[in-house]
């Protein structure tokens, strides 16, 4: 036992001096972190705000007035609806001062009763994507609804209904209509923010390259011939490993817990229960580990090792989601899910969104089974270097 | 001190070492001597407990090594060829990483440390980082390790490969003086001088197996008490070599290119004919050279090559 | 001149010959450009729903709408739905319960159960889903209507079906004016990603290499390249071509890759080369100065990969520079990348010419001057000075 912490403690100071692991494991992530919040967590504001629409509509036209008064009644957000001529329409929309304009043609009511074609000019402006989307989205069900007396009353033609019960086709059809509620239930938010998927993201990424100083040393003491020499000392061989994966651990515990604190204060993000996140945190080390331990035993030298671990790295990183997130269903979803970062920013999502030791069972669950698989991978594959 | 019977070990269709067998007794300095790839280094590698045998037993002390061997392990002190330390470490820090290891600590082991580090007159250089110092420095510092935990078998592979005339020097005035204080010590080499220097007793090994194997004295016997004639020259080589074939004091006659080496009896005696002889059969000599017997005639005597590649 | 191409000729050489090249040079860039456009290239379309429930007519007939809204549709289970939307791979969650689908049959009211999820985007899906539903209440409301003025059911339900095939129904013709929008108009899925990654790795590869730098030095070719009948300069030059071959190299294959295999229109392929050269000049010095200024490849290469990262964030190669905030967008033009994807921008969207981009141009000839003497400077002390 004194023997191990001995190997820990000489490794972790040389690891100290080296610095390399401050670059990669601390100094790379948080600048990343910090860029990304730049560029991407100012664009991401999900709160609905006013918008203002410039609408042209014929006088007196019914159906048109019913189109336009629909706007108002969108509750999700205010919409202020101004009526103004045609060609003022569109440039109030150019000169920035709306974000639609609405133009309904002469005739549209006419011809929608008739259903003859009937076009309403739309034109969206710059900024507020979403709720111009909604707005848009409102008029299409409007017209819908009104195209549908026009569509009633011309199959009751066709099925022979007599000309004089047409007119109350039509408002027949409207009445009798069923209505359709949606309730919305509220499931639990597991998302994190995106500052904090940010955050989570880049601290899996380069857990992976952290955890590398610890095991992949393996490779350099083999390549350096002092591991020779740590095998002749009187000690079993499997505690030479161990200590190996104790620096991995300490390493990636130390790193991954200072780039969540130091990302949630400077980005403002909160990951939840403290206890939950130390046990996310160990699990994801765990996981990552374990991966090392099968590289350093396939690798013959120290530079495959790293070009390994960058690979794996940059590819878990990629697929779980620390640039961006992957939107993937089915099954490819279900194998996404399997991978450590994936679950390890999955269980932050379910923490930060209130979650406890309890509701983390899936991401820790996942986490522990790569390590146990990589472990006892690592045991299986062939082990490349061990001539001396 | 160490038993080895038979040791055996194969990587892939090669057997590296094959049937090894030899003791050490302690205050002994045994030499394994052989060319690069003969299975110096395997051997070692074996009886330092860093890799199993296929068969065959080592014990050190009189306990089992093995890789898993802890006890038998406290009994040696192994200096690797390669330079086992760590560059970010100081001196200092490399011999107390690894004295902890051999269960070291506190004073005796501080203690320890300044004596080995006079030994091998490091002691103003013992707090910079192993990466500054000089390749003789480095080769210094990595037989210091060896010698901390005061092993009763030192373990040396090739510990002057690549090192500067007075380094090697010093390096081997420190063995001669170590196995004066009673510490067996197993060395091996590729040079013949530093066997012939060091060593109580010789194995000369080669693919793997033990060739021959004794004191200087014995190995040289071996040979049969025949000298060496080496003739350097152009023209009519191959008729020289059948005409010296021919003499009574020339037991054999080795052709290579511009070389003839000749087995003699003798060969003071025997040079006057051999020059005659061969510069009648056309040969005009550019050098003349007689070799008595040394363990690099023993190696060729035994394998038919030359020690060095 | 054909001593610095022998060197820039061997450097090439050496890199290519690094076989754990293969993967960051040839694989992953295409990898990256593959991933980046089916994320951001027009993969969502109008939203992602989950709904939940049992195969019946009125399932049938949400998803018939919504799909044809552009919507993508996942059929899943009740708690599968509220994992997609709670994890933010669905926005919208619709849980149509066995009560719901035979109200639907017999045209009595409804009600459904949505799950909205929390990210930007899943209100106007969920108004997307209001308007598909409503539509549907629409069409029963029709039949409901027929019916009870005397047709036959089936007979009034394949009226309306022949109906609404012949009416024109009212229809919203949508200009958008956005800056955005317009900008990335007739891009092609992969376009933005191909360029972006282009100048990511061109600038990734060159500081990586900065390692090789230091390895020449220490190995001591630096020295047996000057004891040569070589003049300093046209080592040092030699040295600052192999960078820059490098740097077109992995350039010019990743244009080529995605040209071929994704189809990426890279608009006037010559002027496109040549932004290309300048920007590659530039990761070349910045290689140069960053192998001669630090002595141990390990933390070369650890700081090649986060300035090589964190520039590419802040260029605009992992978000679009047209969705930068506008200050950002001012400070990102300290990059080298933003001036690049700038004139990139201009060639592949809006057809310019030499002229149109010169400006882009004269700003990376400026800072790969800067940064090919401040390297060819520190690389000349750097040989006075033993590693």
């Amino acid at each position: 036992m004194r023997q191990l912490w001995t190997m820990t403690a000489s490794d972790l100071r040389q690891r100290v001096r080296d610095r390399s692991v401050f670059i990669f494991g601390l100094v790379v992530p948080l600048a990343l972190m910090f860029v990304f919040n730049l560029t991407i967590g100012s664009t991401n504001d999900v709160a609905l705000t006013p918008i203002t629409v410039s609408v042209s509509v014929p006088a007196g036209d019914q159906l048109a007035a019913t189109l336009v008064a629909a706007l108002g009644q969108v509750d999700a957000f205010p919409i202020t609806v101004d009526e103004v001529s045609a060609d003022e329409a569109g440039a109030r929309v150019r000169a920035g001062k709306a974000q639609l304009a609405v133009v309904v043609p002469d005739g549209f009511g006419e011809a929608v009763r008739q259903g003859r074609p009937a076009v309403v000019d739309v034109t969206e402006g710059n900024g507020s994507k979403i709720e111009t989307q909604i707005a848009l989205s409102v008029m299409q069900g409007v017209l819908d609804h009104l195209s549908a007396s026009a569509v009633v009353v011309n199959a009751g033609v066709r099925s022979g209904v007599a000309q004089a019960r047409l007119g109350a086709l039509a408002e027949q059809a409207a009445t009798v209509m069923p209505t359709v509620n949606l309730t919305e239930g509220k499931a639990s938010s597991e998302q994190l923010s995106p500052s904090g998927a940010l955050v989570a993201g880049q601290a899996g990424l380069f857990l992976l390259f952290t955890v590398g100083f610890g095991v992949l040393g393996l490779v350099a003491e083999r390549e350096q011939g002092t591991m020779a020499r740590l095998r002749s000392m009187p000690m079993r061989p499997g505690l030479i490993v161990a200590a190996k994966g104790l620096v991995s651990y300490i390493l990636g515990v130390v790193a991954t817990t200072v780039l969540l604190t130091v990302g949630s204060r400077f980005f403002d993000v909160s990951f939840g229960s403290p206890a939950a996140v130390a046990v996310l945190v160990l699990c994801a080390v765990a996981a990552a580990t374990s991966l090392m331990f099968i590289i350093a035993r396939v690798a013959r030298t120290a530079e495959q090792a790293n070009v390994a671990q960058s690979i794996l790295a940059l590819v878990l990183g990629v697929a779980g989601g620390a640039f961006f997130p992957l939107g993937a269903t089915g099954l490819a979803g279900r194998v996404l899910d399997l991978n450590p970062i994936a679950a390890f920013t999955r269980g932050l999502g379910i923490t930060s969104g209130g979650g406890g030791l309890a509701d983390i069972g899936a991401p820790v669950a996942i986490m522990l089974g790569f390590a146990v698989f990589g472990l006892a991978v690592s045991r299986l594959v062939p082990d490349r270097g061990r001539d001396l | 001190m160490l038993v080895a019977s038979d040791l055996v070990r194969r990587y892939g269709d090669l057997t590296a070492v094959d049937g090894v067998s030899f003791h050490i007794d302690p205050g002994e300095t045994y030499g394994l001597l052989g060319p690069n790839g003969a299975g110096k280094t395997t051997t070692i590698s074996i009886i330092a407990g860093l890799i199993p045998a296929h068969s065959g037993t080592v014990t050190v002390a009189g306990q089992p090594m093995g890789p898993r061997e802890v006890d038998a392990k406290r009994s040696i002190g192994l200096v690797p060829q390669d330079l086992a330390i760590y560059p970010e470490l100081s001196a200092r820090e490399n011999l107390a990483f690894f004295g902890r290891l051999q269960g070291m600590r506190g004073k005796p082991l501080t203690r320890r440390i300044d004596e080995v580090l006079d030994l091998i007159a490091l002691s103003d250089r013992a707090k910079d980082a192993t990466k500054e110092f000089s390749g003789g420095m480095k080769r210094r510092l990595n037989i210091g390790i060896g010698l901390l935990h005061a092993p009763t078998l030192l373990i040396l592979d090739e510990p002057t490969v690549g090192v500067d005339p007075q380094s090697r020097n010093a390096i081997l005035e420190s063995v001669e003086a170590l196995s004066g204080g009673g510490m067996a010590v197993l060395y091996t080499t590729h040079y013949m001088e530093e066997a012939e220097r060091l060593c109580d007793r010789i194995a000369i090994i080669d693919s793997g197996r033990i060739q021959a194997e004794g004191t200087r004295g014995e190995l040289i016997t071996l040979t049969g008490g025949l000298d060496y004639i080496r003739l350097t020259g152009e023209g009519q080589i191959e008729a020289a070599a059948t005409a010296l074939r021919g003499l009574d004091a020339v037991v054999q006659v080795v052709a290579d290119r511009r070389l003839l080496t000749l087995t003699v009896r003798d060969a003071p005696a025997a040079v006057a004919g051999v020059v005659t002889t061969a510069t009648a059969a056309g040969m005009t000599l550019g050098e003349v050279e007689i070799v008595r017997p040394d363990l690099e005639s023993v190696f060729l005597h035994l394998t038919g090559k030359a020690l060095r590649d | 001149m054909s001593a610095a191409l022998a060197i820039a000729g061997v450097e090439l050489r050496r890199f290519l010959r690094d076989r754990s090249n293969i993967f960051f040079v040839f694989i992953f860039p295409l990898l990256l450009v593959l991933v980046l456009g089916a994320q951001f290239g027009g993969g969502g379309g109008n939203g992602r729903v989950a709904i939940a429930g049992s195969d019946s007519a009125l399932r049938t007939a949400v998803v018939t709408a919504l799909r044809a809204d552009g919507v993508t549709v996942t059929l899943t289970g009740s708690d599968a739905m509220r994992e997609l939307v709670a994890r933010g791979r669905s926005d919208v969650g619709l849980d149509i319960a066995p009560t719901a689908a035979t109200a639907f049959d017999s045209g009595k009211d409804i009600a459904v159960e949505t799950i909205t999820g929390s990210q930007q985007g899943a209100q106007a899906v969920l108004q997307r889903v209001r308007t598909a539903v409503g539509g549907l209440a629409v069409r029963q409301g029709q039949l409901a209507a027929l019916v009870g003025a005397g047709v036959g059911e089936p007979q009034a339900s394949a009226g309306l079906a022949d109906v609404s095939a012949s009416v024109t129904r009212p229809s919203l013709a949508i200009v958008d004016i956005d800056r955005v929008a317009q900008e990335f108009s007739g891009l092609g899925k992969f376009d933005l990603g191909a360029a972006a990654e282009t100048l990511l790795f061109v600038f990734l590869a060159s500081l990586a290499g900065s390692s090789t730098l230091i390895q020449t030095r220490r190995l001591g070719v630096m020295a047996r390249t000057l004891a040569a009948p070589v003049s300093a300069q046209r080592a040092i030059v030699g040295q600052a071509l192999g960078r820059l071959t490098i740097a077109v190299f992995q350039g010019a294959y990743i244009m080529l890759a995605t040209s071929v295999l994704f189809r990426v229109s890279w608009g006037n392929l010559w002027l496109s080369l040549v932004v290309l050269a300048m920007f590659s000049a530039v990761a070349a010095g910045a290689a140069m100065l960053v192998g001669s200024v630090i002595d141990n490849d390990g933390a070369a290469s650890g700081i090649g990969v986060g300035l090589g990262l964190v520039l590419a964030a802040l260029g605009g190669c992992m978000l679009p520079l047209e969705l930068f905030p506008a200050t950002l967008r001012t400070i990102a033009h300290i990059t080298p990348h933003a001036w690049a994807y700038d004139a990139f921008a201009k060639i592949q969207r809006h057809g310019a010419s030499l002229v149109d981009i010169l400006p882009q141009l004269g700003v990376l000839a400026a800072m790969a001057a800067v940064l090919l003497v401040a390297g060819t400077w520190t690389l000349r002390r750097s040989m006075a000075r033993a590693l």
